[in-house]
This record gives C-alpha cells, structure tokens and sequence, in this order.
C-alpha cells in the first residue's frame, strides 16, 4: 500500500516536472510573445477594423475624408493580416535580435521530441488542450453573438469575465498579461454604468479588445526593452 | 559489471560535458538559435560558448552557418541529423541508468 502511494505520488512528481527539453522548447515559443510586437501588430491589426466600422457607423452622411479615413483604416487591418509574421520579424529584427537573440522555435505540430517526452502525458495533455481550446472558442463565439443582439447593460460584465477568464487561464503561456486581463474588467466595469448604443456594441467591442492588446504589447515591450539593453561587446 | 553499468562507459563523452549537454539541450528543442540566444540561455560566457561550439562542430553534431536578417548579422545553430541521434541515444543511456527496476517497463513501454 505504502510502495503503492510513492509510486503514484514519484508518477505525478515526473509528471508534474518537464523535462529541459521541453522547458527549453516553451521558453522559444514563448519569444515571440515576450518583447510584445506580435500583440501590438495584431492589437493594430483589430484597431484599424474596428475603426473603420465605427467611424462608418459614427457618420451619417459619408463625405471624401470620411471614405479616406476608412479606407486606410481598412488597409492597415488588411496588412497586418496579410503581412502579420513579416511585420513582425521586421520589428524583431530592429529590437529584439541584437538584444536577446534569435530562435526557431519547432512549429506547434511537429514534436521531434517524443522520444524524449516519455516523462509527461504529452498525448492526454494535447487531447485536454485541444478539447478546452474548442470549448473556449465556442463560449467566446456564443457571449460574442449575445453581446451583439442585447441591449441589456448586463452584457458588458458577461463580455470582460468571458475574455479575461481565457486571459487568465493564457497567462502561464505568455499570451496575455495581467495588464489585458485588468483592462477588460475595467472597460466592463465602465460601459456597464455607461453603456453605449446597441448598434456600435460590435465594434465598441472589437476596439476594446485591440486596445488591451495595444496596451498589452506597449507594456510589454517598454518593460523587454528597458531589461534587455544591446550587449556592447560583438557577439561572435 | 552488469550491461546497465557498462552503458555508463559508453556515454558519449563530447556531450557528456555539463556546458556541451546544455548547448545540446536547447539546440535539439529548436530549430535553430543563434550565439547570442544560446549564451543567454545556457549562461555561457563568450568564449566558453565558442570553443564547445567548435568541438561540437568538429563532432558533426552542430551546424554553424553565419547569415544577415535584414542588416543585422547572426551566427546560427543547428543541431545536424548526426547531432540528433547522439543526443536521444545519450538520453536513453543516461534513461537506463537513472529509471528503478519497476519504471523500466513503463520507459520501454512508452519507447513502443
């Protein structure tokens, strides 16, 4: 009994543990996001969307300037979709190479390393993720389709839990930071005292959203930049 | 002297050492690194990380191409195929050693 709960406690200590592999494996996955230009590109990327949306919304009679506006902000939501990953290794190149250096990460659906990842449950564990991802789509998708079609103030709190919940649960993964998570409870807080019309829910959303991100990644980067000064010395 | 204890002897000494394993280490979780996100990560002085980088490319385990991305100039790491290999059979040495007699079913058994 006793050689049965050591066994079962030194299993779950393994597993509990990854191996530095694997460690090393998420730390180069987790550079991309760790200077925070992918969030700022993508945070752009929605901000030029909802901007357009709204400022279409906003304006009854549409004049020459107010088609200029839309057009440029419907290029750059273009762009940063189109180009995301060039940007950003434009970006990378400038800032983040010569401080940290570079790394390939392996794309997320190979794993070279199954030899070597014997120690943790890597299939249960991918299954797990995999079905708690499709949930988590599924509930943003339904709260989203909500907050669209109700006028009730209500669904501004629904809206902030509803992304700061995933944003929360990201953390360790380095997708979001406390400061998105905050923001969004904030943004909640306030458009449930003061909610804006029904028409521009949709878009008032989506710019919330692309701000934490904004926010987020300019966080982000201030702090990696002022941690990370260039080495003087040549590096090889 | 056990066939367990005699596979210690036949570990392979260029990736034995601790700065090299290191090196190893990160460079089989990736693809490719550079000098500097290696000494970052393996807490190597310049110097330190050049030499075992050499021997491990006198070793045909590491592939060292220089290369630009855009302006900027980067020495990058690669593990090459041989490299690969080595390192897993080192692990799997180091994994016979290391596992209690009731583990062993399960680390062969995981191996498939």
């Amino acid at each position: 009994m006793t050689h049965e709960i050591r066994n079962r406690l030194q299993e779950h200590d393994s597993q509990a543990s990854p191996t530095p592999v694997l460690d090393a494996k998420n730390r180069a996955r987790q550079y991309w996001l760790a200077d925070g230009f992918a969030s700022l590109v993508v945070g752009v990327g929605l901000f030029g969307f909802s901007l357009s949306n709204l400022f279409e919304n906003l304006q009854h009679r549409h004049t020459f300037w107010s088609a200029i506006v839309s057009l440029i902000a419907l290029a750059i939501y273009l762009l940063s979709l189109l180009r995301y990953r060039e940007i950003v290794e434009w970006l990378k190149i400038r800032v983040t190479y010569p401080r940290t250096g570079y790394v390939q990460a392996p794309p997320g659906g190979e794993n070279p390393l199954l030899l070597l990842e014997t120690r943790t449950p890597s299939s249960s564990r991918e299954k797990m993720i995999r079905r708690f991802s499709s949930a988590l789509l599924l509930v943003i998708g339904s709260s989203f389709f909500i907050f669209t079609t109700s006028a009730s103030r209500w669904v501004w709190p629904i809206f902030g839990v509803t992304y700061a919940i995933p944003a929360w649960l990201c953390r360790k993964e380095g997708l979001f930071s406390p400061i998105a998570i905050s923001f969004y409870l904030l943004i909640a807080a306030i458009f449930t005292v003061f909610p804006p019309p029904i028409a521009l829910h949709r878009d008032v959303g989506i710019l919330t959203i692309s701000i934490g991100m904004l926010l987020d990644g300019a966080v982000r980067l201030l702090l990696y930049v002022r941690r990370n000064p260039i080495p003087k010395a040549p590096t090889a | 002297m056990t066939p367990d204890l005699q596979a210690l002897a036949t570990l392979d000494r260029v990736i034995h050492e601790p700065a090299r394993l290191m090196i190893m280490t990160v460079l089989y979780a990736v693809n490719e690194a550079d000098f500097l996100y290696l000494q970052r990560e393996c807490g190597l002085t310049q110097g330190n990380l050049s030499s075992h980088l050499a021997k491990l490319e006198t070793a045909g385990y590491v592939l060292i191409e220089k290369m630009f991305k855009g302006k900027y100039p980067l020495t990058v790491c690669s593990l090459t195929q041989k490299g690969r290999t080595a390192f897993e059979e080192y692990v799997q040495k180091l994994r016979v050693v290391s596992t209690p007699p009731n583990g062993k079913a399960a680390v062969s058994k995981a191996r498939g």
